[in-house]
């Protein structure tokens, strides 16, 4: 469902991702770990479209992303790391104007709204200004938003962040029930907690490059041959060598 | 003191590191820029030495009546700079993300007012400051001026001067915020800009440019004569009247009257200063609140019906979802609306005057002058009203361009909404001061038509030019219109734009000026002249355009 080939990054000198090769199979909860500045966010950015890899192959459903941008683009969903939003549409002329860009009809547009809308809890907040909202008021809205048309492949950054108990309850449990309905979801996070929880697969990224890959099995295995902890693998995996 | 000192130091490294970036593609950047402020600086320099000779040589309008011309010129900028100000200064100290932070702080409000206060006269007059000492030095290299004259009519008349102006303006913005706890804003927004009009309309009645012009006629060539008996009483108030009587005073060396109004225009700028510092250190920590609470005033007043995202509507859905956002967002933005509102204001009153100005007893080299001054103005008044405008247009997509960027919009499409959305309101704009411009000289119809065809093309290439220098400078971290809009990037835009001016007023000259000393019109010259734009236009529409879409595609 998605796959990376070779994908490398260079801004100037500085290689953020180094050859990266990975596939995340159709229905996979794939979680991305890494340290800061590993190469996560700069991995999704080229996923998503928003940066150009300088070579490799990004492939979504089977299409080259790079060579048909719009086809793929159009089964994915991405949310960002940091929820910019228009300060000055509402949370539902947002949600419509995503629609839009998504050649959603209008009533399905509204269907969709009205139910992710209730899902998220955001009925009393929907029709004021994003100008207003709490940061985790906007990431609600923006993972409705990718929601809105049915994507095939989610691509999300850190979606923790900002939400509150209940709110992270409710947005785990939509992924987790997305993931069961064959929607392929690549997560990137810091929180060991979370990826331990939702995902399927746990791949750790480290000076741009894949060090590791563990599926459910290999976590248990692992925990259960030191500390029981994942955290400690992590750190381990991670540490930087001086 | 030293909390000042210290932000201004930290202010300027970080403006130095930004230019002293040590990529090729910066470093190739930085050297345009040079080259492009260094050929504006030259090309003014070159035009002002050129007009002073003209008309004290040539024309021989006399010192007296030159300096009047150079007061009105200067009442322009007074307005112009305070204006600015105004406009920059409700971003700057206001608006700007660093002002939360530096209220977490234990450095009092006036200090932060300080450093504010500097770095929006520096930002937005910066490149007035160029242009103002290039003329400077054409005025001043012509009358056989040295060195310290330049610099002292620089630092010591014009930065006060303007200084002046940048004091009286934010104080009148900060009293406008301060009363809007009271009344509504909009009323007082209103009023002021009222009180702006009619103080520019008052000045020039009084003044009366038009009448001066045709009446002079009569002395020809003993101006002066004429101007003995000219001066209304109160524009002898007036700061720019002040600088003009320095440099006329200069010119004929009487040093007494020179030190006479230098020391009432230091006098009277430390005045405005002081006040504006005493209303700050009164006001400026509270209008901080207000300001911050203004968004929270304005919700819902303007509920269109077609631009209700849940209608329908003919429109592809991208398109249509495209046009809805930005006409939200631009309506619920006051900065746009309301400089738009002022922007249309300007060109209404600029049509108005266009109606009602004629050319009696005008020889026929001056009225070819006047012709393509007046169009060389329209060209101007084009080129600033996309700066403002449509430059900024990539760049507020802003943070939130991720939503286009993972979407499945093709950028061309989006390239070409943007496009669209500003051409045609650029071509209504274009063409009606177009179609105005030649009522003062006789409404022919063949002029007309070369005209709307100019003006056309001065439309396409203009936008094209703001697009693509707007993609190319774009910069997705800053909110403010109007920052975007005095950036370094829209700077080098208006200077380019400047020198389109002249690229198309060249090509219409020979048309233009034989049309005036023949009477006639000649159909080859016209058609020419026409070929002449078309290319010209092309030429310079199609990269720019290319640039703006390709910059777009850049690594977000």
């Amino acid at each position: 469902m998605l796959r990376l080939e070779n994908l490398t990054k260079k801004f100037g000198d500085f290689v953020a991702v180094d050859n990266l090769t990975l596939e995340v199979k159709s229905g996979e909860f794939f979680g991305f770990l890494g340290p800061n500045g590993a190469g996560k966010t700069t991995t999704i950015k080229m996923i998503v479209g928003l940066i150009r890899p300088t070579s490799g192959k990004i492939f979504i459903c089977g299409i080259d992303a790079l060579k048909e941008p719009e086809k793929v683009k159009s089964y994915l969903a991405y949310v960002p790391d940091q929820p910019y939003m228009y300060d000055k549409l509402t949370g539902r002329e947002f949600l419509y104007f995503i629609g839009g860009l998504f050649k959603m009809d209008k009533k399905e547009i509204k269907d969709k709204i009205d139910f992710w809308v209730r899902h998220f809890e955001i009925e009393k907040w929907i029709d004021k200004r994003i100008e207003e909202y709490s940061q985790g008021m906007k990431q609600r809205v923006i993972i409705a938003s990718a929601l809105l048309h049915d994507p095939k492949v989610i691509v999300i950054d850190e979606p923790m962040v900002g939400l509150d108990p209940r709110s992270a309850r409710i947005v785990k449990d939509t992924l987790k029930q997305k993931s069961k309905e064959g929607v392929t979801i690549f997560m990137s996070t810091h929180s060991i907690e979370v990826a331990e929880e939702l995902c399927d697969t746990i791949g750790i990224i480290k000076d741009g490059k894949l060090i590791a890959k563990f599926g459910a099995e290999d976590i248990q295995k692992f925990k259960q041959s030191r500390d029981g902890r994942f955290e400690s693998i992590f750190i381990e995996l991670t540490k930087s060598e001086s | 003191m030293r909390e000042i000192f210290l932000i201004l130091k930290f202010k300027l490294l970080s403006i130095f590191k930004a230019v002293l970036d040590s990529k090729w593609g910066a470093v190739l950047k930085e050297i345009a820029s040079v080259a492009i402020f260094t050929g504006f600086a030259l090309s003014t320099f070159i035009s002002s030495n050129y007009a002073t000779a003209y008309l004290l040589s040539e024309a021989k309008i006399g010192l007296f009546l030159f300096h009047r011309v150079l007061s009105m010129l200067l009442f322009i900028l007074f307005v112009l700079v305070s204006l600015g100000n105004m406009i920059v200064a409700y971003s700057t100290l206001y608006k700007s993300k660093d002002i939360e932070f530096f209220l977490t702080t234990p450095i009092k409000p006036i200090k932060i007012y300080t450093v504010k206060f500097l770095d929006n006269f520096f930002y937005s007059s910066s490149t007035m400051f160029i242009f103002i000492f290039s003329i400077l030095l054409g005025y001043g290299s012509y009358l056989g001026k040295p060195l310290h004259f330049h610099l002292f009519s620089f630092f010591g008349v014009i930065v006060p001067f303007m200084l002046m102006s940048a004091s009286f303006s934010i104080t009148i913005l900060m009293l406008i915020l301060k009363l809007s706890k009271k009344i509504d804003i909009r009323k007082l927004i209103l009023l002021a800009g009222l009180i702006y009009a009619i103080g520019v309309y008052l000045y020039f009645k009084s003044t009366n440019p038009t009448k001066l012009f045709t009446e002079v006629m009569k002395y020809y060539p003993y101006i002066d004569q004429y101007f003995a008996q000219l001066n209304p009483s109160f524009v002898l108030y007036l700061p720019n009247h002040w600088v003009a009587e320095i440099f006329y005073f200069s010119a004929r060396g009487i040093s007494e009257m020179v030190l006479k109004y230098f020391l009432i225009l230091i006098s009277a700028t430390l005045g405005m200063l002081l006040i504006n510092f005493s209303v700050a250190r009164k006001l400026y920590f509270e209008t901080l609140f207000i300001a911050f609470d203004l968004k929270n005033k304005f919700k819902k007043k303007i509920n269109l019906e077609f631009l209700n995202f849940e209608k329908r509507s003919v429109f592809h859905p991208q398109i249509e979802v495209l046009m809805k956002r930005d006409l939200k967002m631009f309506l619920r933005e006051p900065s746009q609306w309301v400089h738009f509102l002022i922007m249309l204001l300007l060109v209404l009153i600029f049509i108005w005057s266009l109606i009602n100005m004629r050319f009696y007893r005008v020889e026929t080299q001056l009225l070819s002058l006047a012709f393509i001054s007046i169009f060389s103005f329209n060209t101007f008044l084009i080129a600033s009203i996309v700066i403002r405008f449509v430059y900024p247009l990539i760049s507020l997509e802003g943070m939130n361009y991720w939503t286009i960027r993972s979407s499945p919009l093709k950028l061309s499409r989006l390239y070409v909404h943007k496009f669209i959305i500003s051409f045609f309101p650029i071509l209504i704009v274009s063409e009606a001061i177009s179609y105005f411009s030649i009522f003062p000289f006789g409404k022919d119809k063949n002029i007309g038509i070369l005209m709307a065809i100019v003006s056309f093309f001065i439309a396409l290439t203009y936008v094209s030019l703001g697009l693509g220098m707007g993609g190319y400078f774009a910069n997705y971290a800053e909110k403010s219109p109007v920052r975007i809009a005095s950036s370094r990037g829209a700077t080098i835009t208006l200077l380019l734009g400047l020198v389109l001016i002249s690229i198309f007023m060249g090509i219409i000259f020979v048309p233009i000026t034989f049309y005036f000393q023949s009477s006639k019109f000649n159909t080859e010259f016209f058609k020419s002249a026409i070929v002449g734009v078309f290319f010209t236009s092309i030429a310079i529409s199609v990269p720019f355009n290319l640039l703006g879409l390709k910059s777009m595609g850049k690594d977000f």
